[in-house]
């Protein structure tokens, strides 16, 4: 064992370990409500017969399980797990530590703010919270503040780079810091679409300083944000698969300046393809939306060469374990380690999540997916799977790697794992057909005057794997809860970074500069999204009023 | 740099990713299948623009 | 240590991969603009502004409803509201093409033309349109796809298709 291992301080580890805690909670919390909308769908109603005085409606539990798990227990895992990478990429303390303690409170206190009128049912509006649809103004200022809480941690990190790039003016900047760095300029970016619809639009509005909104300009303020959120939730995930998989797996990176080059690259695309979510807007010209198809096909490239980098990474390690032939490798990949198994299914499952999104940003086909149960489908395979297994997989080295106790009970993590597998396969698979089939999505079918006969099977499916999935995120709460109270170990957990077959140092110099790649992303955006917003920002017409209808 | 390693000759770890490009193949052929099947599906729906 | 050489480290296999990949998303990309350009399957463009408070003094949707433009030509004027259409029910001979023009008087909505391509998001102050051509008898519910309220589930309406 390599004795030069960085060391975090124990101070250090807590900070992020609370970032954690925050995650799983929501985590727990949230995921309790997901199989309650699929067991609705199945015909089996816990609203209406049990949580109906404390959870007052479908859309109160749909509202939570959407905020907590898409956008607490993602922003929170990610900033805690990039505050490592950060640290222990670069060698070296945060520059400024205090300032990233105050982004992490800023976050737990939006989280609180917001989370108060959702369980009051003041804010049952939705995680996508589309005007002019109005919830109470705590919840708008409580997602700012998450937002900008965020920020605040990214600011750290490039603070922390800026030292140490003065230190290291020679050095290419490590893997899984350059690619921690990429996620949040992202988001920075990202951002800035949402920044825009609450500050300017809906904090003003919601607190009765202006009269009305144009909800369709609002609309492509939240997916300037929306689409690139996705990759803000992936790209963590992506690091992992790059960067940590090979190393548990027992192979190394493949392919260090392709890893390289597919960030730069969702950096530059993952913002400018917003209209491809509004494909089917009133509001938007043809054209542009053509424009938007256009570059989401391009931003699915650097998906393509991640997935071959990281197979061929796989192969490596297999073929180091004595795999043999042509496939013989994937049998002898560690899939009894509960960290790379989840990891392995989860990238199996995203393989489909992939193929989903394709057909959803194919323009015309839209029409057949759009706001169906087929999109729910798809993104519980992408965030809700290639993600969110993928950051249960990373905690199940990282909670002993902080605490320095062993993991609870093993053979429970890796039949979490698979439950959560099967779970998502039975409840995807459904709601795509069901989807496709024509079914909406967002709507207790329970329900609903108009649901055809056929629908029933496929229904009952999206309940039973509700059901299974349910099972699952508790059993990883206990593992994660239960390794609290294990014994010691022995020898601390060593992060498992990989190395790269070729040293980085022959990684191009191109790939390792900011400037060029930052000009790019502004050019990109003004042709992309320039015209459009000046032209519904001039002619916007703000006369919708708010509205409570729930 | 005539004795530089080239990444396709003097790496010991290196091999040609063959297997990769056996479940990329079959990825290729999903997607097409899955693609084309919901493609299809949208011509069976009919036309939404009469000029 | 100064002297690597700087290169980007690319397997042939992996090389391969990407120009199949590049040349997939192009045959991909020329089959759905085929699709919309020759065939006519396409998605909403901007059609009109309106006034979602006052929709009676729009015009076309202070009575909402089916208007024959020419024969078995329709335009269907539709006004989605919490939680219903209205109108909620429209009738058409078989053969007919109906252009749908639908906007929201108070939040968002969704049309949903059941087993047809006519799927828009309904935006207030918007007008959104496709049209459709009915050539067999029958029932097409046109449901609501966007969560507008507590009774979103029970707001749909259906284009009666008579021979």
């Amino acid at each position: 064992m390599t004795t030069n291992v960085y060391q975090l301080t124990a101070k250090e580890k807590r900070f992020i370990g609370w970032h954690f805690i925050v995650a799983v909670s929501a985590l727990a919390l949230g995921s309790l409500f997901g199989p309650f909308q699929a067991m609705e769908h199945a015909g089996w109603d816990f609203y209406e017969k049990f949580l109906n005085p404390i959870f007052h409606s479908y859309y109160a539990g749909l509202t939570l399980h959407g905020v907590l798990n898409a956008l607490i227990w993602t922003t929170f895992f990610i900033t805690g797990f990039l505050t490592f990478t950060m640290i222990f990429g670069l060698k070296r303390p945060l520059r400024y530590p205090k300032l990233n303690q105050v982004g992490f409170w800023m976050m737990v206190v939006g989280l609180v703010t917001a989370s108060i009128p959702i369980l009051l049912n003041q804010a049952s509006v939705l995680y996508t919270f589309y005007p002019p649809m109005k919830a109470h103004p705590a919840f708008y200022i409580g997602v700012t503040l998450v937002v900008v809480g965020s920020w605040i941690e990214g600011w750290g990190f490039y603070l922390t780079y800026y030292q140490w790039r003065k230190e290291h003016p020679n050095t290419r900047t490590p893997l899984i810091a350059f690619m921690s760095l990429i996620t949040m300029v992202m988001w920075q970016f990202a951002t800035l679409g949402a920044a825009a619809e609450l500050l300017v639009d809906l904090i003003p509005w919601s607190l009765g300083l202006r009269a009305g909104l144009d909800p369709q300009l609002d609309r492509t303020y939240f997916w300037w944000t929306g689409h690139p959120l996705v990759y803000f939730w992936l790209l963590p995930a992506y690091m992992s698969w790059y960067a940590f998989l090979p190393r548990q797996a027992g192979g190394k990176l493949f392919s260090d300046s392709l890893a390289r080059f597919s960030f730069w690259l969702f950096l530059l695309l993952s913002v400018p393809v917003g209209f491809h979510h509004q494909y089917v807007d009133p509001g938007v010209p043809s054209g542009w939306k053509t424009v938007h198809s256009l570059l989401t096909y391009s931003v699915f490239f650097p998906s393509m060469i991640t997935a071959f980098t990281v197979v061929s990474s796989l192969e490596n390690a297999g073929r180091k374990r004595g795999g043999k032939g042509l496939l013989g490798w994937i049998a002898k990949l560690p899939w009894n380690d509960p960290s790379v198994l989840a990891q392995l299914l989860a990238g199996i499952l995203f393989f489909f999540g992939g193929i989903g999104g394709l057909i959803n940003a194919s323009y015309n086909i839209n029409l057949v997916t759009h706001n169906t149960a087929w999109v729910p489908g798809h993104f519980h395979l992408t965030v809700a799977t290639g993600v969110t297994l993928t950051f249960m997989g990373i905690l199940y080295w990282m909670v002993p790697y902080l605490t320095g106790k062993e993991l609870w009970c093993k053979k429970c993590a890796v039949i979490q794992v698979w439950l959560w597998f099967i779970g998502m396969t039975i409840f995807s698979n459904a709601m795509h057909v069901v989807g496709l089939l024509g079914a909406p999505r967002r709507t207790p079918l329970g329900q609903a005057p108009y649901i055809p006969e056929e629908w029933a099977g496929h229904l009952l499916r999206v309940g039973i794997g509700g059901f299974i999935l349910l099972i699952s995120v508790y059993l990883f709460v206990a593992v994660v809860i239960g390794s609290l109270f294990t014994k010691k170990l022995e020898k601390e957990v060593e992060p498992p970074v990989a190395d790269s077959l070729l040293d980085p140092q022959t990684t191009p110099r191109w790939l390792d500069r900011w400037v060029p790649w930052l000009v790019g992303v502004v050019i990109l955006l003004i042709i992309a999204y320039g015209p459009q917003l000046v032209y519904q920002i001039s002619t916007a017409q703000f006369t919708s009023p708010g509205f409570r209808v729930w | 740099m005539s004795n530089e390693k080239l990444p396709d000759n003097g790496n010991e770890d290196f091999e040609h990713p063959k297997g990769t490009a056996v479940i990329m193949a079959i990825f290729m052929l999903l997607i097409i299948i899955l693609w084309g099947s919901v493609y299809l599906i949208m011509l069976s729906r009919g036309v939404t623009f009469y000029g | 240590m100064a002297n690597k050489r700087e290169s980007m480290h690319i397997d042939p296999y992996e090389r391969t991969w990407i120009m199949i990949s590049i040349l997939m998303l192009i045959v991909f990309f020329g089959a759905i603009t085929v699709a919309g350009l020759s065939f006519g399957v396409r998605v909403p463009d901007p059609v009109a502004r309106v006034d979602p408070n006052n929709l009676a003094a729009s015009g076309t949707f202070a009575e909402p409803g089916l208007k024959e433009v020419a024969p078995k030509r329709y335009e269907a004027y539709i006004v989605a509201q919490t939680w219903t259409f209205n109108p909620r029910e429209i009738t058409v001979p078989v053969g007919s093409i109906v252009k749908f023009y639908v906007t929201s008087k108070d939040v968002q909505h969704g049309f949903k033309l059941q087993n047809t391509n006519v799927n828009m998001q309904i935006v207030p102050g918007q007008v959104s349109s496709l049209a459709v051509k009915f050539d067999e008898p029958g029932e097409f519910d046109f449901i609501c796809t966007e969560y507008c309220g507590i009774a979103h589930a029970a707001m749909y309406g259906k284009v009666i298709v008579v021979p």
